[in-house]
């Protein structure tokens, strides 16, 4: 489904990724872990084709075509679905519309189509309430909790292939976290799809059960395995050491 | 004065001198005296606009339209027409209308009631909304007197004098004591000679405890390229009472356009004015100016405004609170495309206890040579009041259109998109067809300058 091989990105003179290895395969869903600013949104970021991430080296494959060189929308439908951790307010354009237009429609038309009944279900799924959602303006005052599941319900209705999920549970009730778990776990197989999860907490993983859980430290995915293994490893030691302790004396740490 | 315009003040007068014979004295008086300010305006070279850019009045002359012959029914308009007053909120079968008047020129074609609005409005109240030409109002109602540029001065401004020196045509709208009429009053003004400067004088009169709505839309013929339409629209609201104004302005790149709106609320009334530019013009600067005189009077006040070409679009809205406790709210959106210059103004002046006002403007500038201005102003002499704003002005952020690129939009979508989403303000009093079919223009005049 993906492979990304030895990806350098640098935004402005920062290189941000140093050689990233990625391996998703179909169906399979990965977990990527790793502290706070250590490049997994600049990869989520850099899949979809964000400008601003200037990809210095290395290649991403998607369904067997190389997807540099191609902008954001083409990326997005090749099948490839982003749930932003900090979605962009934009006013006027209500949520209604996003979704219909994601999912192949048409602007909603209260003539053709008194009750809107196309993009209810997606927002019902995530547990938002379509009575009050659909009109409303993207992100324009959401809660973080709203934010993540407008998001999700976006990326269900796009029906992707690959839906990277970038921390869809932080800023969530733990009822709830639940409910998005278990409706990420069973959008994913209805659609076939494969998902790469960006997350703090275990919490979440109780309802996906990964296949893979990676581990990103200071812009390289430095271990890939099984997903119990590793994380009880990190709750034990921190990032911090396990990292020094896998890396040995392979580089320097200047941190 | 240079001799030109002399001689073009001369065949006014000749001209004007013959057709004012219709009007009882008092007018004659009035619109004489109009003139007289004019000449001396014009002598003076000042004082132009108090905003705009400033062009010469005279160039464009209110006696060259020809006599347009009277038409049985708004579907007489030939396919163009018919387009180009649809797109101005104009409704050619006239659904969900009350009535319509349409003007050519100077000449009322068309004035009717609805056949529905004869059924169930009319029926129930006979002479409970009159829609008249205004040179007939005057002729058979003489208090319309007291109610003649008692808002708007005649002295205003060389535009305000010329219109009421030289004004031919118009509306009167009246609404009786506690008569509401649901469904809109459509009125559209039609520029079709060249060089011909349309004058028309709109006067609402909404008694207390009644409501109406009043949907303009000023529009040209696609032949006609170069003119002037410049309007006097008074508002008189009694206490309780609703009136909403909707104007839809859709000119040509060599049109000015300048309308004068003044409303004066009483008690508990409620103003709302919906003022929409989807069209290119050489420029259109309009001030309206709401008194909420009564105590709890409200004002609602939408501007939706789509630069394009070469515009020069100055438009504002001033709302005085004199009335205790009174409520207003500005709103206004404006793109720039092209090479136009959009300046967005607004005022709040409070000078009663307990009032609540707020402003906002917001420009989208789309071309690299577009420019936009906001100027909002809030004055205040009562320590209670309170009131505030907002303004801004940019282009189209990145990280929007990044985003809605990665739901699957292409790039001219996802700016079509947020474009469309930033003029969409909600319209209060706007019928839900009618907002749709302004939807469907704006999206098509949008997609004309993306």
């Amino acid at each position: 489904m993906l492979k990304v091989e030895n990806l350098r990105v640098s935004v402005g003179a920062v290189e941000v990724l140093n050689g990233v290895n990625l391996i998703i395969g179909d169906e399979e869903t990965h977990v990527l872990l790793g502290p706070n600013a250590c490049g997994k949104t600049t990869l989520a970021l850099a899949i979809l084709g964000y400008p601003a991430y200037n990809v210095t080296g290395g290649s991403i494959v998607f369904d067997g075509q190389e997807l540099i060189g191609k902008n954001i929308s083409e990326r997005a439908n090749l099948g490839i679905g982003l749930a932003y951790q900090n979605p962009p307010e934009v006013r006027g354009v209500k949520l209604r519309d996003i979704i219909r237009l994601i999912a192949g429609s048409e602007p909603w038309d209260p003539l053709v189509e008194p009750e809107e009944r196309l993009a209810t279900p997606f927002l019902e799924r995530v547990g938002l309430n379509a009575g009050s959602f659909l009109t409303r303006d993207i992100n324009l005052g959401f809660s973080g909790g709203e934010k993540k599941r407008s998001e999700l319900a976006q990326v269900f209705a796009m029906r992707a292939k690959l839906m990277l999920l970038d921390e869809p549970d932080s800023g969530v009730d733990i009822d709830s976290v639940k409910l998005i778990g278990t409706e990420i776990g069973r959008a994913a197989e209805e659609l076939g799809s494969s998902v790469l999860v960006i997350t703090h907490h275990r919490h979440i993983l109780q309802y996906l059960e990964p296949d893979v859980a990676h581990i990103m430290y200071d812009g390289r995915i430095i271990i890939s395995g099984e997903p119990r293994e590793i994380i009880s490893k990190i709750e034990k030691e921190g990032y911090e050491r396990y990292a020094r302790e896998i890396l040995g004396g392979q580089r320097e740490w200047t941190r | 004065m240079d001799s030109m315009k002399l001689r073009a003040l001369e065949e006014l007068r000749d001209y004007y001198e013959e057709y004012d014979k219709r009007f009882p004295e008092w007018l004659k008086k009035s619109r004489q005296l109009a003139r007289n300010i004019h000449q001396e305006y014009e002598d003076k070279g000042f004082p132009a606009g108090r905003f705009g850019m400033d062009f010469d009045l005279l160039s464009y002359r209110p006696d060259l339209a020809p006599k347009h012959p009277p038409r049985q029914s708004l579907l007489e308009l030939d396919e163009n027409m018919r387009q180009l007053a649809e797109s101005c909120g104009q409704s050619i079968e006239e659904i969900g209308r009350t009535g319509s008047k349409l003007q050519e020129d100077a000449d009322t074609t068309y004035l009717g009631f609805t056949e529905e609005a004869s059924k169930t409005l009319l029926a129930e109240y006979p002479q409970g909304l009159i829609i008249k030409d205004i040179e007939d109002a005057v002729q058979q109602y003489p208090w319309i007197e007291k109610f003649w540029s008692h808002i708007l001065p005649i002295n205003l401004d060389k535009y305000t004098a010329y219109n009421a020196g030289y004004s031919r045509g118009g509306v009167f709208v009246w609404v009786k004591r506690g008569v509401k009429v649901e469904l809109p009053v459509q009125a559209c003004f039609f520029v079709e000679t060249q060089m011909y400067a349309q004058l028309p004088r709109i006067l609402v009169i909404a008694e207390p405890y009644s409501k109406v709505h009043l949907i303009s839309g000023c529009i040209t013929q696609p032949a006609c390229n170069i003119g002037l339409h410049g309007c006097i629209t008074e508002i008189y609201q009694g206490e309780g009472s609703e009136v909403t104004y909707s104007m839809i302005h859709n000119f040509r790149p060599e049109f000015h356009v300048r309308p004068k709106i003044g409303a004066i609320v009483d008690d508990n009334a409620t103003y709302i004015e919906n003022f929409i530019i989807i069209g290119p013009c050489l420029s259109d600067q309009a001030y309206p100016t709401v008194v909420l005189r009564g105590k709890d009077a409200r004002a609602v006040i939408r501007c939706i405004i789509l630069g394009m070409e070469a515009s020069d679009i100055d438009v504002g809205s001033s709302i005085i609170f004199s009335g205790e406790g009174t409520r207003g709210e500005l709103i206004s959106r404006a793109v720039a495309s092209g090479e136009s210059k959009i300046t967005m103004r607004g005022t709040l002046k409070g000078y009663a206890e307990k009032i609540r006002g707020h402003l906002e403007c917001r420009g989208l500038l789309l071309d690299p040579m577009a420019r936009a201005w906001a100027y909002p102003q809030i004055r205040s002499t009562s320590p209670e009041a309170n009131l505030t704003h907002e303004a801004s002005i940019g282009k189209i952020a990145e990280e929007q259109l990044y985003y809605l690129m990665s739901k699957g939009l292409t790039e001219d979508e996802a700016t079509s998109m947020i474009t469309r989403g930033f003029l969409d303000v909600e319209t209060p009093g706007f019928p839900p067809l009618l907002r749709r079919e302004i939807d469907k223009v704006i999206a098509m005049s949008l997609k004309k300058v993306l």
